[in-house]
């Protein structure tokens, strides 16, 4: 046991399990380019321009090697533009959630005035900080795409969309400009929501190089389908468009990039800037988790992200309708989820994931989960009273998820409760497993009248609260209340699955079963039988240094 | 005119003494609805002239068409016996009047679990067997489930009429036939013989074989001659009984009986059995097929005849029928059998109660159910489920057997999976109303009290296919069924349009609840299956759920087999695997398990539900295990009773308890999904070597523990040359000699391997018996029948899984291209990973 001690336990997740693996870029830039390849000198600018003076600058893992070489050369840019002495320049370490997203909280910490996002961004509007994004500039044989793109699209008059993930965003002009041949290809540009932000309170969100910017007022009118892009008007619908990708995706939004267009989206791997394939990312392996889900009795609300805006009021309005379905929820914040830590949940029987559209989306595409992770938009079908599934639409935006109509399904299961006394609902047919499931618990309960009166006052002020941040998400979530056990007003089915389905009772549990057997068996059994153990002094202290007792 | 009264039939199920439950169970086109239908019209419900074509049981449109049974269907009827035959029944009854609840099954292999389900709820069985085809591969599975459910059989040979006319046998022939075809029932009888049950052979000199055509109505036990002629010879009853059967000739002229074949004078003698039963049938035969006009009076007027108006002016065949209905009536033949020979539900339920409940011999329940208690408990399994009129509701349909089920009545009812003393698949609900079924119609009944058969309105909601309903807090389950068939043949189903979706999940509900056997789910990668237990079996759901549950339109792709995972050797080395926080280690070697143990664990034999002492008994003594193996199995899985087993061989591991509900958990996993190609794991007994775990409980959560016990199993399974098993068919082709070259030469195309090919004796067919795998099936009757002239005609049941040759990560090899495709069409990786992938070193 000692040698336990010498190495503390690994708390936080292991490469095998995480599969957001870095793509390792180990030599670092000569100095002198990296001024110009990260655009640090319009950087500079516009922070002396905004009077900054504690500056944020959050990197992707990948570039975290590099951080030290870019915040100083920021800061000699800085210097050179004539800032004072008081600003300050921070390096943010690990990203709590996602590494697209721009970690609120670890700004927070240092109290910083704005937030720079290096590398590839998901441009997911977050709650205050103002941010200034600066995408880098990834590295992509732009003789090889032309010749990729050509091969795929041969006709010349196929109407092409071109998207670029942000890293490679510099690319799509000159694309275009190499394929002159090709009458009807559109380009898109990043697009942020405090463009067109009417709201002052919103924070303000820059891009930087500007050039990419300053198109927007002229070609790029129209606001896209594709999340957080913009594009000229269209000739035709956009489903009748090829997509055209430039980098590579996480895996939601290929997913979700597949069910905007007719034709499968052609991803250009920026590492061999050749075609690379979707894989099995399809809608009806969706369709199946969302039918898990509604045979779920116990739904986790795994959250994922506590900066990104509407995610609290995403996660009200789940809890509302998984209560309203008559199931039983637990919100969980586990940092970076994985396999392990989700997996200490038994009871929960599936995940919702409140969590950035790119990064913050978990799709169990190996089946390593546990359970079944499901998105917001999968769970409001779910919740209906009857079973739907989209025609080919997959909603990721918190928005549009928010949007979504309810169907007073919550009238019918009350009207029902009415006239049942003290019969037992029917249960629900599940055709996941192809079994009957009573998968409402909470029903029986709700029937009582005495509905959830703790938890509507907690809705009150989590409304009151949702826009101003993360800090009151979290004592939202902090109920005490939900913990009690059938009987009163409160219905847990964590409680339940303890004491019903579970063999381990706890300590002591197995010495009494011992005791039991012993005595009815006192005379057949033979050596088998083993006694409790005497309750002596044990170790003291926490996991990384136990105190023996004296020995 | 229906010749009884619902009041009668209620007054009866009282006298429960009196209460004979039965099934037709027999092979496919042996006449089982066809003697049904003699009953059915003694009873008044058909006319006499429909009978034996209007197959009033076959209750559905396609069944009429087809001329083949798909669902079981029951029907009560009510039948007075004279006391003389009363007195003849060794058991207990109760005035002359009997109630027969009888329920005719599908002979066709592919519906055995409705068999199944009809054998769970009756006391008896008329076996059916066709005189010329003989005992057939569904003869001895339904006999086998019989005799496991402890029913007794009686038999009837059926189709007398064909081996009379168009084979024109000899009297001697025809006898040596029906012995035949005794001897080999009593053979398949003898192989499953319980001792609870005692020896249920049949006999024809005791009463339990009748002879006869259902298609023409009659029918004869040589009981039923000996009544007669013991009148005239003055001889005991039992005693005539004997001697017309078997090797008992009557010499004329001395009127001496004797047991030698020959007079004094070496001259041959003929058999009792022949002169005195069957003579008069051929020669009823001869008369009036032969249109020998002048002999019929005569005759008839012996055998004390008469006929009516304008039954006279028949002749021929139409004749024959009305003359042999009249000379031997079918149903009095067959509820003299039943009555006389099948257990009342007092007799049967003592020896079957411990075979139908779960839980211990001694409490209320038990005794209630032994007893055949109306005042006790009350103790119900639903075994199937009956459509009704309205659309998407169902009967449940059962019996009681013990306490009596009334209408409005607050029942719990348990689901397969309920365990007593947890909430799992139970509900509190009272039952609407209560019905008696009457083939296509039902009866309102207040009540109906224990040993009877009962269809209930208001539960179906709760039970999916089968459970048990009960009034008892503390009462097990009865036995869940066990199906002698599997679902092995898939196919997925698909909307044609996306708004009937919710239409088609109703649609799959509903064809689950109708049919004992099929399963529906959802593969991995999003599509709804059906999975059926063969060809015909499919198209029948299919029909229906697109027709009738779903009614819409769907896209049906082609039938695929579902596979199995297994391992050949025990892993080659200790697989280990450590938790993701590196604090926790599992070691544990997989090693297979014998084929007769899964068949034990698949058949209920050895189940999770049995006593951990005696499983260890049974795995010990039947099986050569260790009895510490035995005692200390942590589960089975998937679902918690598959034929996957987690032996704990470890030695005084400090917290092992508290991480047994993880281990468990994850094994259900890994089995549900093996490493191979993701389908279920079978026959792999996962041994627990030795755990490593943090000594502080923080560490070995089921986050930690979870995950590492699944890559553990991966890697074990991996090391211990992992195999894949395919289900295979037993076939039955029976053929003339012509078509059998053509036979064997689709056999062999189609990986069959030809088991038995024998002639039956006295006739010019041949039977041919192969194994044949389940996924070369598809199109198998097609190309049987083209490559025979359409002489052939295979009979499919499942038989086993069979393991196949060829590693399955050799790509090259005929399971790694079934693994590689199946990968693929799952979206997973082509290549299956390495243990490596699962395993961590120390």
């Amino acid at each position: 046991m000692s040698s336990e001690t010498a190495a503390p336990p690994v708390l936080s997740s292991q490469p095998t399990y995480d599969r957001v693996s870095a793509r390792s870029e180990t030599e670092a830039p000569p100095r002198e380019e990296i001024a110009s390849q990260y655009h640090l000198g319009e950087l500079a600018e516009e922070i002396n321009k905004k009077h900054y003076k504690r500056i944020a600058l959050q990197f992707p893992d990948s570039l975290l090697p590099h951080s030290t070489i870019i915040s100083s050369a920021l800061c000699e840019e800085l210097k050179k533009k004539g800032s004072g002495d008081d600003v300050m320049v921070f390096v943010l370490g690990d990203t709590s959630y996602s590494e697209c997203c721009v970690d609120e909280i670890a700004a927070q910490h240092v109290n910083a005035d704005v937030v720079v996002h290096i590398g590839n961004a998901c441009l997911n509007p977050v709650v205050h900080s103002p941010v200034i994004y600066l995408f880098g500039e990834g590295k992509l044989d732009l003789d090889l795409c032309v010749k990729s793109f050509t091969e795929q699209i041969p006709d010349t008059r196929s109407h092409v969309v071109i998207v670029a993930e942000t890293a490679f965003q510099v690319y799509v002009e000159p694309l275009k400009g190499r394929l002159t041949k090709y009458v009807n290809i559109l380009t898109t540009v990043p697009y942020l929501s405090s463009f067109t932000s009417l709201d002052p309170s919103a924070p303000s969100e820059t891009i930087i190089p500007a050039t990419l910017t300053s198109s927007i007022s002229t070609i790029h009118t129209q606001v896209s389908a594709i999340p957080h892009r913009a594009h000229p008007q269209l000739q035709t619908d956009l489903p009748s468009y090829i997509l055209f990708q430039l980098g590579i995706p996480p895996p939601p939004a290929q997913l979700h990039l597949s069910t905007l267009f007719s034709r499968p989206p052609i991803i250009i791997d920026p590492e061999t800037s050749l075609p690379q394939s979707i894989g099995n990312l399809s809608l009806a392996r969706r369709y199946r988790m969302m039918l898990s889900a509604r045979a779920a009795s116990t739904i986790g609300i795994l959250v994922n992200t506590l900066s990104l805006r509407s995610s609290s009021e995403l996660i009200l309005s789940l809890q509302r309708i998984i209560r309203d379905a008559g199931k039983k929820h637990y919100v969980v914040v586990v940092g970076k989820p994985n396999v392990a830590k989700l997996a200490n949940f038994d009871v929960v029987d599936v995940w919702v994931v409140v969590g950035c559209t790119r990064g913050g989306m978990i799709l169990d595409r190996e089946g390593e989960f546990f359970k079944p992770l499901v998105t917001p938009f999968e769970l409001k079908l779910a919740m209906k009273r009857d079973i739907v599934w989209s025609a080919g639409e997959w909603i990721l935006e918190f928005d549009k998820v928010l949007k979504l109509k309810d169907d007073g399904g919550q009238n019918e299961y009350e009207a029902e409760e009415n006239s049942v006394d003290d019969e037992d609902a029917p249960p629900e047919f599940d055709p996941v497993s192809g079994r009957y499931v009573a998968s409402r618990p909470l029903r029986s309960v709700k029937a009582s009248k005495k509905t959830h009166i703790d938890i509507e006052i907690e809705n009150g002020n989590g409304e009151m609260n949702n826009s101003k941040g993360s800090s009151q998400l979290i004592s939202v979530s902090g109920n005490a209340g939900q913990l009690a056990t059938r009987g009163s007003q409160h219905y847990s089915t964590a409680g339940a699955y303890l004491q019903s389905r579970r063999f381990w009772k706890g300590l002591g549990s197995d010495f009494a079963d011992d005791e039991e057997s012993d005595a009815e068996h006192a005379d057949t059994e033979d050596g088998e039988r083993r006694k409790g153990t005497k309750v002596e002094e044990g170790r003291k202290g926490i996991a990384r240094g136990y105190v023996n007792p004296d020995v | 005119m229906v010749n009884f009264t619902i009041d009668q039939i209620r007054g009866l199920m009282d006298k429960v003494t009196n209460v004979r439950n039965m099934s037709v169970i027999a092979h496919v086109d042996h006449g089982k609805s066809t003697l049904t239908d003699s009953l059915v019209q003694r009873a008044g419900i058909i006319s006499a002239a429909k009978a034996g074509e209007a197959r009033f049981t076959d209750t559905r449109q396609d069944e009429q068409d087809r001329g083949i049974t798909i669902k079981s269907t029951a029907i009560s009827l009510f039948a007075e016996m004279n006391d003389d035959d009363v007195k003849d029944i060794k058991q207990k009854t109760n005035g002359n009047e009997f109630l027969v609840n009888l329920i005719d099954s599908p002979g066709h292999v592919d519906f055995s679990s409705e068999v199944t389900a009809a054998l769970r709820v009756t006391d008896g069985a008329l076996v059916v067997v066709d005189c010329v085809e003989g005992v057939c591969v569904q003869t001895e599975t339904v006999l086998r489930q019989a005799l496991g459910e402890r029913i007794k059989p009686v038999c009837i040979i059926n189709k007398v009429d064909r081996a009379l006319l168009e084979l024109q046998v000899t009297k001697e022939d025809l006898y040596q036939s029906f012995s035949r075809t005794v001897e080999s029932v009593n053979v398949i009888i003898a192989t499953y013989f319980d001792k609870a049950l005692g020896d249920v052979q049949v006999y024809p000199d005791k009463g339990t074989i009748a002879f006869g055509s259902g298609l023409h109505g009659w029918a004869f036990t040589v009981r039923q001659f000996a009544v007669k002629y013991s009148k005239k010879f003055g001889v005991d009853r039992d005693k005539m009984m004997e001697r017309l059967w078997g090797d008992n000739y009557f010499n004329p002229a001395t009127k001496k009986w004797t047991k030698n074949g020959t007079d004094a004078k070496g001259k041959p003698l003929e058999r009792a059995f022949n002169m005195f039963i069957l003579d008069p049938i051929f020669r009823i035969f001869d008369a009036v097929m032969n249109y020998k006009k002048d002999q019929i009076p005569v005759l008839l007027e012996k055998l004390e005849i008469s006929l009516k108006g304008d039954e006279k002016e028949l002749e021929g065949k139409a004749l024959l029928k009305v003359v042999m209905r009249k000379f031997l009536p079918a149903a009095d033949a067959l509820l003299e059998m039943m009555v006389l020979h099948l257990p009342s539900p007092v007799t049967a339920q003592a020896y079957r109660a411990e075979s139908l409940y779960e839980g211990p011999a001694d409490d209320e329940c038990a005794i209630a159910i032994r007893d055949c208690d109306p005042n006790g408990p009350l103790m119900l399994y639903v075994s199937k489920m009956v459509p009704t009129s309205d659309k998407g509701r169902f009967y449940a349909f059962g019996r009681v057997f013990s306490g009596t089920v009334k209408s409005g009545m607050k029942v719990r009812i348990q689901g397969p999976n309920y365990q007593p003393g947890k909430k799992d698949d139970l509900f509190i609900k009272a039952i609407q109303r209560t019905v008696l079924m009457m083939g296509r119609f039902i009866e309102p009944i207040d009540d109906v009290p224990a040993g009877n058969i009962v269809g209930l309105v208001g539960v179906d909601q709760f039970l999916l296919k089968s459970g048990t309903l009960t009034t008892s807090e503390t009462a097990h389950n009865l036995k869940v069924m066990k199906f002698s068939v599997s679902p092995v043949v898939e196919v997925a189903v698909e909307v044609k349009n996306a708004n009937d979706l919710p239409k088609l999940v109703e649609g799959l509900k509903r064809l689950s609840k109708s049919d004992p056997c099929v399963l529906t789910k959802m593969s991995e990668s999003g599509e709804h299956i059906v999975a059926g237990t063969g060809e015909l079996h499919l198209e029948i759901c299919l029909k229906d759920l697109e027709e009738d549950h779903a009614g819409i339109p769907l896209k049906i792709s082609p039938p695929v087999v579902s596979y199995r995972e297994t391992v050949s050797a025990e892993s080659s080395m200790t697989a280990l695997s450590k938790s993701p926080n590196k604090h926790n280690r599992i070691f544990v070697k997989a090693a297979p398990l014998d084929e007769e143990v899964n068949m034990a664990i698949e058949s209920g034999k050895v189940s999770p539900r049995d006593d951990f002492k005696a499983r260890a008994r049974i795995l010990a003594d039947e099986f050569g295990w260790d009895v510490t193996d035995g005692r200390k199995i942590w589960c089975f899985g998937p679902d918690g009773t598959g034929a996957n087993l987690v032996v704990d061989q470890t030695k005084a591991v400090q917290y092992l308890n508290e991480i047994k509900d993880s281990c468990v958990a994850a094994f259900q996993w890994a089995t549900k999904e093996g490493p191979i190609f993701g389908e279920n794991m079978r026959g792999v007994r996962i041994n627990i070597l030795d755990v490593v775990l943090h000594a502080d409980a923080i560490h070995r959560g089921g986050g930690q523990i979870i995950p590492t016990m699944r890559r553990v199993v991966y890697a074990a399974a991996l090391l211990a040359e992992p195999r894949i098993q395919e289900p295979v068919f037993l076939v039955e082709i029976q053929c003339p000699e012509s078509a059998i070259g053509g036979i064997y030469s689709v056999l062999n195309k189609k990986r069959g391997q030809v088991l038995s090919e024998e002639q039956r004796p006295g006739t010019p067919l041949f039977t041919v018996k192969a194994y044949l795998p389940v996924n070369e099936s598809f199109g198998f009757t097609g190309e049987l029948r083209q490559a025979t002239g359409g002489q052939a005609f295979p009979q499919m049941v499942f038989d086993h899984w069979a393991t196949m040759t060829g590693s399955p990560l050799d790509t090259s090899s005929k399971p790694g291209q079934i693994v590689v495709e199946a990968r693929k069409r799952h979206g997973l990786k082509e290549n299956v990973p390495g243990y490596e992938e699962y395993y961590d070193k120390l």
